[in-house]
């Protein structure tokens, strides 16, 4: 084997890797800070709201998410025969709004949580609601979030594979096309 | 003028009615304990009278401020005037001991008007104060441990001068005692003790009942969501009168 060919296919794979990178960090980006709005969407008191948020959590959580890339990218074109998403603008929503909904459970188990006697103390010594969570009631949380985001973001990483299934060239399926070319499989180790 | 003035206080949890127009009075430097047994409504007539709970009839008022049920809705300032200390403590698991302590009256501090031209000035005087607090419960060398470093009692000890920081003129405790190992529980009492002899007006849910006839002023026995029987503790502790409280004392005897 050549030099050239092992460079050719190290150019394939990064290539590759540079689709699973951006998959990866756009998601974590925007369901980050989506996860904590559907977070307190599902907490707030009026129950309108908490109840069709918690009936999204539900259906999101149930459905496997190659099936949501599917819906997303086939969806709009099958349903109302208008143009489809770009591939990758379809795999990014259907990734953000999946990991919000993982994001927001971990978030609210996290909240739910600390006893509640850490904020009757902090109320009984006249704690605003606001002083509450920021002094008392946030670092608490970070502590208890903080494995289980570490979890999530690895499945992430992993996750990003599924975008192959709309033919998406990210690493997986780079390395799966050399080999249907090559027939070789031994230099992707 | 009594310093603490409980009339018609009603409350229910859905259907079980928790709180049956319990009314009284206290004076200025008064022990008052409150004994029954669990399910009496002891705690419950704790957490109204620190806003915890919202009352369903009834009003109260500390220095003649309404706390709750005054003419003019509920008055947020007067609440302040009383102290909590809980069963389980609930100290802040990331604050230490001084931490615990000065927060709240930090926090109080933003906002007085003169709090950014004084704020080293206001600190500092927190924190002497915070430390004067932690030696009168006899924490003064443990200033600066977590509480996951500290006993159940110290942890008690340190939540006791945490509600004291906000200077409350009545002090209450629920049952401050029960989730402590039995030779941790003297300890605690005896810092009770103490502020007693500083004259500190405090009301003292409790089941140790030598503890509560050595300090209490006066005594009120609940049963049913109701006041029982109350009295001076040589009475209720010595001859009660009413049949649910010599039943009550009975079967601790036993």
């Amino acid at each position: 084997m050549s030099l050239d060919f092992f460079l050719e296919v190290t150019l394939k794979l990064l290539k590759g890797f540079s689709f699973t990178a951006e998959i990866f960090f756009v998601t974590l980006l925007f369901s980050l800070p989506l996860g904590l709005v559907v977070m307190l969407g599902s907490r707030s008191r009026f129950r309108p709201v908490a109840l069709l948020t918690r009936a999204f959590v539900w259906v999101i959580r149930g459905t496997p998410l190659m099936l949501q890339i599917f819906i997303v990218f086939y969806g709009p074109g099958l349903l109302w025969e208008s143009t489809m998403l770009p591939r990758m603008t379809a795999v990014l929503v259907a990734f953000v709004i999946n990991y919000a909904r993982y994001f927001s459970e971990i978030y609210r188990g996290g909240i739910e949580a600390i006893p509640r006697g850490q904020q009757e103390a902090a109320q009984v010594l006249g704690m605003s609601r606001a002083g509450t969570f920021f002094k008392v009631t946030l670092l608490q949380v970070v502590k208890r979030i903080l494995p289980a985001m570490g979890n999530e973001i690895i499945t992430l990483a992993k996750d990003t594979a599924l975008a192959n299934t709309i033919a998406i060239k990210e690493v997986t399926m780079a390395a799966k096309e050399f080999i249907a070319t090559e027939a070789v499989l031994w230099p992707l180790f | 003028m009594p310093i603490l003035e409980v009339k018609n206080l009603k409350k229910s949890f859905g259907a079980s009615r928790v709180l049956e127009d319990i009314s009284l009075t206290m004076e200025k430097g008064e022990v008052l304990v409150i004994l029954g047994s669990s399910g009496s409504g002891k705690t419950t007539l704790l957490r109204c009278l620190n806003s915890l709970e919202t009352p369903d009839e009834g009003s109260a008022a500390v220095d003649g401020e309404y706390i709750f049920g005054g003419p003019q809705g509920p008055d947020s300032g007067a609440r302040f005037k009383l102290g909590l200390v809980f069963q389980q403590f609930n100290l802040f698991p990331q604050y230490t001991a001084l931490g615990n302590v000065e927060l709240a009256p930090n926090m109080m501090a933003k906002k007085l008007p003169d709090y950014r031209q004084h704020r080293r000035d206001i600190l500092q005087r927190n924190r002497a104060k915070a430390l004067e607090l932690l030696g009168e419960v006899g924490l003064a060398d443990r200033a600066d441990f977590y509480p996951h470093q500290l006993s159940g009692g110290q942890q008690q000890r340190v939540a006791i001068a945490r509600a004291l920081a906000l200077d409350p003129q009545i002090l209450c405790f629920d049952e401050p005692t029960s989730a402590l190992d039995p030779e941790l529980t003297g300890e605690v009492l005896r810092v009770i003790r103490e502020l007693k002899t500083r004259g500190r007006t405090m009301i003292v849910v409790t089941h140790e009942l030598e503890f509560a006839r050595g300090i209490a002023d006066r005594v009120i026995f609940m049963d049913g969501g109701v006041i029982a029987e109350q009295g001076a503790p040589e009475q209720v502790f010595g001859n009660p009168s009413n049949q649910r409280t010599r039943a009550f004392f009975s079967s601790y005897r036993r």
